[in-house]
């Protein structure tokens, strides 16, 4: 293990809810509390080695800027210490210290100075900065001729040319059209990739995982969750969704139909609750059937955890069943390949009368299992596909 | 430090060009704002009150002897009134940026003291073409710069970080400014004050600047050590004082602005 760039020991960050302006100075000065705390950051504690990115995920006022604000050197912690070995660039607004009336050639000299670039540096970077922001001729017209685009692309050119061994990113990079942000996003990969320690906020999960290896969920203004991105990003996604359900109304709960000899013993997923994409999945489903001449058919049902729909199996259509005879009935549903790529699945079980409408009784697998991703695809399921060139012969 | 430097000297510039980008003039400005507060200081002291410099001074002539008045004058009064609002003005950066935010209150002090120094150039063109130049007591400007300097950049820091707390602070230091300029012998000659108020007048410590100003454009020499000991302790106390309320509430800057 290499010493880490950048390590926090238990961060903490109160900030102090005054009545009035003046009891802040009172209290600076004077060193007496006057105040009603808030505390914002509470024992946060992490490391990041050389090269690594993490990022830092979590609902809006969970924390996320004030730990990139202290990170960054901007605001003090209250209590806890933290530290960042070598030089360190942050960009928590970009275009934030643009004077107005000055041209984008006569802003770069100062933002870049503010961003610790040597005056050598910066003359000698300038054209780079120029040519990666793509404002052309507009370089020497004054800022506030700009469109916000035009303001954040040549602020994030700037942060591009620092070249620092630490970038810290709060939120910034909504850069501009599509081809822009394209053009930031291959720009940070390189700079991960070239050994640079990115930290970097953003509520958008493309990027954190674009980027990051490791993930930092915060809560309330504690740490959550701190691992790997493909365990915590789902984590946090999942979160979200349950809450955007508890609003929702819930789910009707299928009741077994009262007076129905025949119920199910047990539902086992022989294959476990983690699942990964292409993995096979085996539901072994038993019941007992005490009257000799009835006969059962069984009816699954995968429901993503948000009610959609997403696969129905039904032995009656499949041809086969239905089984029949007082005896014990064990029966294995088979998936050899799962196609799903991400998210919580539920199931639904029906034991079903052979005419394939009658239900005996249900069961219904909460969180039957999550299907965990390395990467960020996008979507349910992933199709078999190819590409072909050139026009249909 | 090296970087430091860089950035405050960035920062000056910012200040210094961006009081005057997007306007026609531009940079004549910085001859034309003087050159209207003398003809109106002295059409009002001079040609309407009929004060003149008299006995004691080293001219008679009144637009002269208000120039040298004014020139520190001016860079004082710029230097703090721009110092208050250094901080909160730059909300964006203090907020968003790291970087060391002193360096925003020394380049306000020093974009006046750039625009003082034009004064000045101006001043020694006219004194020259009108026939009054003497360059003997310049080197007095050695010792009257630098403490000027450390007593603007002292209550600069003061007013700056008290006004992100209470931003009646810009109200007071524009009344207390005004006040302190007429409580200095500026428009008026010490002469004119009567006797039991000089005394007072002396430890001003504005009043031993503009004599050292006044000694320097006008063939004088240094002034004794006493005299200039208010000027002397003022600058050290205000540099103090200053620094330390100013480093004592920096790292709340953030959080308050």
């Amino acid at each position: 293990m290499h010493n880490p760039v950048v390590s926090a020991h238990s961060l903490s960050k109160t900030y102090r809810v005054f009545n009035r302006p003046l009891d802040r100075l009172i209290e600076a000065l004077v060193r007496r509390s006057r105040h009603t705390p808030f505390h914002a950051l509470s024992d946060i504690s992490f490391e990041v080695q050389r090269g690594e990115g993490l990022g830092i995920i979590g609902e809006n006022g969970a924390g996320k800027s004030t730990l990139l604000k202290i990170l960054a050197g901007v605001t003090a912690p209250s209590s806890g210490s933290m530290s960042v070995a070598g030089p360190v660039a942050s960009i928590l607004e970009l275009g934030s210290a643009f004077h107005q009336e000055f041209t984008g050639r006569q802003n770069i000299l100062l933002n870049a100075a503010m961003l610790g670039l040597s005056r050598d540096d910066v003359i000698e970077r300038s054209p780079r900065i120029i040519e990666f922001s793509e404002l052309g001729d507009f370089i020497d017209q004054p800022i506030k001729t700009y469109s916000t685009g035009m303001v954040m692309r040549l602020g994030f050119a700037i942060a591009t040319q620092v070249d620092p061994d630490v970038l810290i990113i709060d939120e910034a990079l909504s850069v501009g059209d599509g081809y822009f942000q394209q053009k930031c996003m291959t720009h940070l990969r390189k700079y991960v990739d070239g050994g640079g320690t990115l930290l970097i906020c953003s509520h958008a999960m493309y990027y954190i995982s674009a980027f990051c290896s490791r993930a930092l969920w915060m809560k309330n203004g504690h740490i959550e969750a701190l691992g790997p991105v493909e365990q915590v990003v789902p984590q946090y996604e999942a979160f979200l969704q349950a809450k955007t359900d508890r609003s929702d109304e819930k789910p009707e709960i299928i009741e077994a139909p009262a007076g129905s000899p025949t119920r199910l013993n047990q539902v086992q997923l022989l294959t476990g609750d983690a699942i990964k994409n292409g993995d096979p999945l085996e539901l072994e489903i038993t019941w007992t059937a005490e009257d000799p001449k009835a006969a059962f058919h069984i009816v699954v049902g995968l429901n993503r955890h948000d009610e959609v729909e997403v696969a129905s199996f039904l032995s009656h259509r499949d041809g086969v069943g239905p089984w029949s005879g007082a005896a014990e009935h064990v029966v294995r549903l088979q998936i050899p390949s799962l196609p799903l790529v991400k998210g919580r699945f539920k199931l639904y079980i029906f034991l079903l009368a052979e005419d394939g409408l009658h239900i005996h009784d249900t069961r219904i697998l909460e969180d039957a299992f999550t299907v965990a991703y390395e990467d960020y695809p996008f979507g349910v399921v992933s199709v078999d596909h190819r590409w072909v060139e050139g026009r249909t012969k | 430090m090296r970087q430091s430097l860089f950035l405050l000297g960035e920062f000056t510039r910012r200040d210094f060009k961006g009081r005057y980008a997007g306007s026609a003039l531009g940079f004549l400005w910085s001859f034309v704002q003087p050159l209207w507060s003398l003809a109106l200081f002295t059409f009002l002291f001079s040609t309407v009150m009929k004060i003149s410099p008299g006995i004691g001074e080293r001219t008679d002539n009144f637009a002269i002897f208000l120039f040298c008045g004014l020139l520190p004058w001016m860079a004082l009064q710029e230097g703090i009134t721009r110092a208050t609002t250094a901080i909160t003005d730059n909300s964006g950066l203090v907020k968003k940026m790291s970087f060391p935010s002193g360096l925003l209150v020394l380049a306000v002090v020093l974009a006046a003291l750039l625009h003082e120094v034009i004064a000045a150039g101006l001043f020694l063109v006219i004194l020259a073409v009108t026939g009054h130049l003497t360059l003997s007591g310049l080197p007095v400007l050695l010792i009257a710069i630098p403490l000027q300097i450390a007593l603007t950049v002292g209550l600069g820091f003061l007013v700056a970080s008290v006004h992100v707390f209470v931003r009646d602070t810009a109200q007071i230091i524009s009344m207390l400014m005004m006040g302190w300029f007429y409580l200095t012998p500026i428009v008026y000659p010490m002469e004119l004050v009567p006797y039991h108020f000089r005394p007072l007048m002396e430890i001003n410590p504005l009043t031993v600047l503009v004599t050292l100003y006044r000694e320097a454009f006008l063939g004088g020499g240094m002034l004794p050590l006493k005299a200039l000991l208010p000027l002397v302790a003022a600058a050290a106390i205000s540099l103090g004082v200053g620094a330390w309320v100013f480093f004592r509430l920096k790292p709340a800057f953030a959080d308050e602005i």
